[in-house]
């Protein structure tokens, strides 16, 4: 079924945007991308994991416009895609997700951003990135650290729809999200989530969110849902003749009846074509810290990037580190 | 039907460009307040992707190349990275274009924007990101004031304007060379995608004037 979802979403937005009539006018980039990661994973016991994630697909944004100017925007982003033994979505735990090596398509992006009011109020439909702390604001693709979102299980993206705008001095989104709908057999689909983010204007080089969240679970009670608000900031500045790149996402809620937080602290420092990311996270149960060097090469149609990551649990040393190695190709 | 499938899909994304590359793509992070910032009296922009190898290839690289004095970086400013302009529109008609570049500094990626009227006359320029310990003085007024009302011709042919551009002081000479380069850079573009060449005159004028 889900199969047929996704092929229908992929017949229908390039029908769409094949078929626009004459006064709107499409513009923008359709890229394809082949992203292959292999790696290993290396425990302090001695015990080794083979860890893989490959996929193919597209990236697809489309600008609509008319006379008056772009009234939309259109975003897809689809893959098909083999990983196993590691979800991408939680790469730097220890506890690796089994997966069985099945191929499945993923539906990343998919959604229209209709204009509204010069852009100050804009109303967007399909599947797109929960509005909750650094979660919108930072991409994630192609690296092995994800975001604090996905490590909380908070949803990182969700189908529904959201209001979202850019004032003179804050850009805001409030979205209602449904459950997981890339495949409705999955227990989340009763899931619904309301969020939204505000991030005041700055001209400078530091950005702060304050993002608000309540998550639902159809058959839970309303005590048992789960609400979260959260501070986010990041910033750059210029130090040892380069930059550090900070970003801090501190979020406290509570879930069935009792109080849940989750801290974020990462500094990236890039030394082209080196970057060093250092990282510290820790929610409710779990504590950890990362490290991790990844440098890129590319030249011609592909680019190549091997990145190291060595993760330690905090709130329980027995539990062994881990070193990653990982080659990634898109 | 699987094994198909997947050299479908992978047949599919190898046939596209490669999506690494246009991450690079310098894009507004916030069009809509950012237009309305560079132009109070617009009501609308539409957003106009191009690229040299989308436009014409190997032989419009070199082109620009000659016409920038410089060799283009492979991987920030490769054949294959997108150029976005936004056309800013007034009751439906248009009255500026605003477009940025990243540019490569003494210490990190920058990413300049001009906002030029119809004619590709300067009438702001302004960093969306630059690192430097001399960014403050990089972002002053006076100094993004000098490139106020030159065009591509004034680069071309180094007239006293173009000449007299000054970095704010000494230690931000390197990234104010930066700067000069991506905005020279980002006013090509927009010469050659929006402009259909109207500075070509005098480049061809400047490359006389080099000969004799």
């Amino acid at each position: 079924m889900w199969k047929l979802r996704f092929i229908f979403i992929y017949a229908s937005w390039t029908a769409l945007i094949a078929v626009m009539p004459a006064p709107i006018r499409a513009d923008g980039s359709i890229n394809g991308e082949i992203f292959l990661a292999n790696g290993g994973a290396a425990r302090s016991d001695g015990s080794l994991i083979r860890t893989h994630r490959l996929s193919a697909g597209i990236d697809a944004v489309q600008f609509l416009s008319n006379e008056s100017g772009d009234w939309a925007t259109a975003a897809l982003q689809l893959r098909y895609a083999n990983a196993q033994n590691l979800a991408m979505d939680n790469r730097f735990d220890n506890r690796f997700i089994q997966r069985n090596g099945d191929w499945s398509a993923e539906i990343h992006d998919a959604y229209i951003n209709l204009r509204g009011m010069n852009g100050r109020a804009n109303l967007r439909l399909g599947r797109f990135k929960t509005p909750f702390g650094l979660n919108p604001v930072i991409d994630f693709h192609t690296e092995l650290i994800p975001s604090l979102a996905m490590s909380n299980g908070i949803p990182a993206r969700r189908w529904g729809a959201s209001l979202n705008g850019q004032l003179d001095s804050f850009d805001y989104e409030a979205a209602v999200l449904g459950g997981n709908l890339r495949n409705p057999l999955d227990k989340k689909a009763g899931e619904w989530t309301a969020s939204a983010r505000v991030q005041p204007y700055s001209d400078g080089v530091m950005q702060y969110g304050l993002s608000a969240l309540w998550k639902h679970q159809a058959g839970e009670s309303i005590q048992d849902g789960e609400q979260r608000a959260a501070f986010d900031l990041r910033t750059v500045f210029f130090a040892f003749n380069g930059t550090i790149e900070p970003r801090i996402e501190l979020s406290v809620g509570r879930k069935g009846g009792k109080r849940i937080f989750g801290i974020e602290a990462t500094a990236d420092r890039p030394m082209d074509p080196w970057r060093l990311t250092l990282s510290a996270r820790a929610h409710q149960d779990d504590a950890w810290a990362i490290a991790s060097l990844r440098r890129e090469f590319s030249g011609g149609p592909f680019s190549l990037a091997w990145e190291t990551a060595f993760t330690q649990e905090l709130t329980d040393p027995r539990r062994p580190a881990l070193l990653m190695l990982f080659y990634t190709a898109f | 039907m699987k094994r198909i499938a997947l050299f479908a899909a992978f047949m599919i994304a190898a046939a596209l460009p490669n999506g690494a590359e246009a991450i690079t793509a310098c894009k507004l992070q916030q069009p809509d307040r950012d237009i309305r910032k560079f132009f109070p009296e617009s009501t609308g922009y539409k957003t106009i992707v191009s690229s040299l190898k989308k436009a014409d290839g190997e032989e419009l690289l070199q082109e620009f190349e000659e016409r920038l004095g410089d060799k283009l970086d492979k991987k920030y400013e490769a054949i294959d990275v997108e150029h976005t302009t936004y056309m800013v529109l007034k009751d439906e008609e248009p009255i500026g274009y605003v477009s940025g570049v990243n540019q490569k500094g003494q210490f990190g990626a920058m990413q300049v924007f001009t906002a030029t009227d119809l004619e590709g006359k300067i009438l702001t320029v302004s960093y969306q990101r630059v690192v430097s310990p001399h960014a403050k003085a990089l972002k002053g007024k006076e100094t993004l004031l000098q490139f106020k009302d030159l065009t591509l011709g004034d680069f071309y042919l180094n007239t006293k304007k173009a000449a007299a551009l000054l970095p704010p002081n000494e230690k931000s000479a390197v990234d104010f060379k930066a700067t000069v380069r991506a905005v020279r850079k980002n006013l090509i573009y927009s010469d050659i995608f929006n402009l259909n060449r109207k500075h070509d005159k005098q480049f061809l004028e400047s490359k006389k004037g080099k000969l004799k």
